[in-house]
């Protein structure tokens, strides 16, 4: 445990090494949810309720998003790719590490790193905007906390697998952009998926990615039944399950097929 | 000139090869940019159907605003791409070959890395926008006013890039830059008007998104007053000028890495 300790450790210290590039990050973090704000209150103008929401619930949807994206899109396993590839990865394998763990220690630094200044960023938002927010109730952070684990723990799953397409593949970096490309419209991250027509969000519920975003700030924001909960608890598990089997077939596949070429 | 074209004909036809010859990436890239072009939309048509437009603007002007923002942002795509790959020149050394050939190094620092991708997202992105023209029933001179702002958008975008690629030249901080004005232009996706002071009046008069994406669009509309397109024209000389001292001084400060 000590050295999967460490490992975040180092790996939060490197993150101020290029301090200009984490501050890069954050600023376009903020631009994003900018946008978003003031999207949704052009929108409202005199309305009182869009999609189910009131003004003060999407607004709240929109911070609460931005902030729970922080926790569970930042990720250094995007590197697992290039390591494989680059035959780093032999580095790894000679030490007493899981090579799972070691990418979720770094992975754990980076997410306490950007929840820290994500929460900074939106308060200073609030102090100047101030919005009328909705208040969650004790119930829908209970929720919440229990469903954002899950959250963290899919996506982490989600992007491992997709790093590990190195053991296959240089050309990791297309797959990886089809993800974004759906995580940005099926996650909830930019918007409640409330907005879309209901036959694509049955489709994405077939998915795991609005359990990534989505309804851990539906939970939060009390719009869902306890029993819709339990389901979504169920499913979000369900889906790591599945996820980690996937994981850990196609990381003994890649093993067979590693050649450590560059190394 | 002929001579600058012949060689970005040259690049463009060499960066097209590798395209086809990475096959399999390039259909999930076509995939991905079609993907996100359209998702972006269906967000969009959601939204403004329910809403009936976006800050005074109608459904058809909403989205309007939103093509505009691709294709300004293709075209700079298209013709400037050669930032993104830019940090890795100056790292490894390469950019010292650039300097040597009788060829201006910001030409070949930005321009010759095409991505034929782009080209084939352009040609419906301009069939849908010429639709929406027709419904829109916009007469010949405010098309030509809107090529013409268009134009502008693009010299503007070009201002930037030239001045991420002189940082790039000072610092080697590329990639985040770029992402940052792609960021920053994507704010552009809906009227400037939506945000607040003193957002609106930073995104009109010191990184004015507004010039590069809204005012075209608006110029479409007949909703573009001629002081307008003055301060327009202001702002692209003065950042056009000075982007190029930047890249100067920059060049000046070049020290190379290896080569």
């Amino acid at each position: 445990m000590k050295k999967y300790f460490q490992t975040a450790r180092t790996t939060w210290e490197n993150s101020f090494v290029y301090r200009l590039n984490f501050v890069m990050w954050r600023a376009r973090q903020i631009l994003s949810l900018v946008t978003g704000y003031f999207l949704w209150l052009a929108l409202f103008n005199n309305r009182n309720q869009l999609f189910g929401y009131s003004l003060n619930e999407m607004l709240t949807y929109v911070l609460a998003a931005s902030a729970v994206q922080s926790v569970v899109f930042s990720s250094r396993t995007i590197d697992l790719a290039a390591v494989i590839n680059s035959g780093e990865l032999s580095r790894i394998l000679v030490k007493p590490l899981s090579n799972i763990k070691y990418w979720f220690a770094q992975d754990l630094a980076d997410k306490a790193l950007n929840i820290i200044f994500s929460v900074g960023e939106i308060g200073l938002l609030i102090w100047w905007l101030r919005p009328n927010l909705a208040i969650p109730s004790w119930s829908g952070i209970i929720m919440f906390l229990i469903l954002l684990p899950g959250a963290l723990i899919l996506y982490f799953l989600i992007n491992y697998l997709f790093g590990l397409l190195g053991f296959w593949t240089p050309e990791v970096w297309a797959p990886r952009f089809l993800l974004l490309v759906f995580l940005m419209f099926a996650a909830g991250n930019m918007f409640p998926l409330d907005v879309l027509p209901d036959s694509i969000v049955k489709a994405i519920n077939l998915t795991p990615f609005p359990y990534l975003i989505y309804y851990p700030v539906r939970a939060l924001l009390g719009k869902l039944a306890i029993t819709e909960t339990g389901l979504i608890i169920a499913m979000t598990y369900t889906w790591i399950g599945i996820m980690y089997l996937i994981v850990k077939l196609t990381w003994e596949k890649g093993l067979k097929a590693y050649g450590a070429e560059g190394n | 000139m002929k001579r600058y074209f012949r060689i970005w004909w040259q690049l463009t036809h060499v960066s097209f090869a590798t395209n086809v010859a990475t096959v399999f990436s390039s259909i999930l890239f076509l995939a991905g940019k079609i993907l996100r072009f359209v998702f972006m939309l269906i967000f969009l048509l959601g939204i403004v159907n329910a809403a009936g437009g976006i800050a005074g603007y109608n459904r058809i002007q909403s989205i309007f605003f939103y093509l505009t923002f691709n294709l300004i942002d293709i075209l700079a795509q298209l013709f400037l791409r050669g930032v993104y790959l830019f940090r890795q020149k100056v790292v490894s050394g390469e950019f010292d070959y650039y300097l040597i050939k009788p060829v201006n190094p910001l030409f070949r620092a930005l321009g010759g890395n095409a991505d034929l991708l782009d080209l084939i997202t352009l040609i419906p992105l301009m069939i849908y926008m010429g639709r929406l023209v027709s419904e829109m029933r916009i007469g010949w001179l405010d098309i030509m006013l809107f090529l013409f702002m268009l134009m502008m958008g693009f010299l503007l975008s070009l201002s930037f890039h030239i001045l991420v690629a002189a940082l790039g030249v000072v610092t080697t901080e590329v990639d985040n830059a770029i992402m940052f004005y792609r960021d920053l232009t994507a704010m552009g996706r809906v009227p400037v008007d939506i945000y607040a002071t003193p957002i609106r009046e930073i995104l009109t008069f010191i990184i004015p998104v507004a010039v590069m994406i809204t005012f075209p669009a608006k110029a479409l509309m007949g909703l573009l007053s001629m002081e307008w397109i003055l301060f327009s024209l202001f702002m692209v000389f003065c950042f056009l000028f000075f982007s190029l001292r930047f890249w100067k001084y920059a060049l000046s400060q070049y020290s190379s890495a290896s080569s």
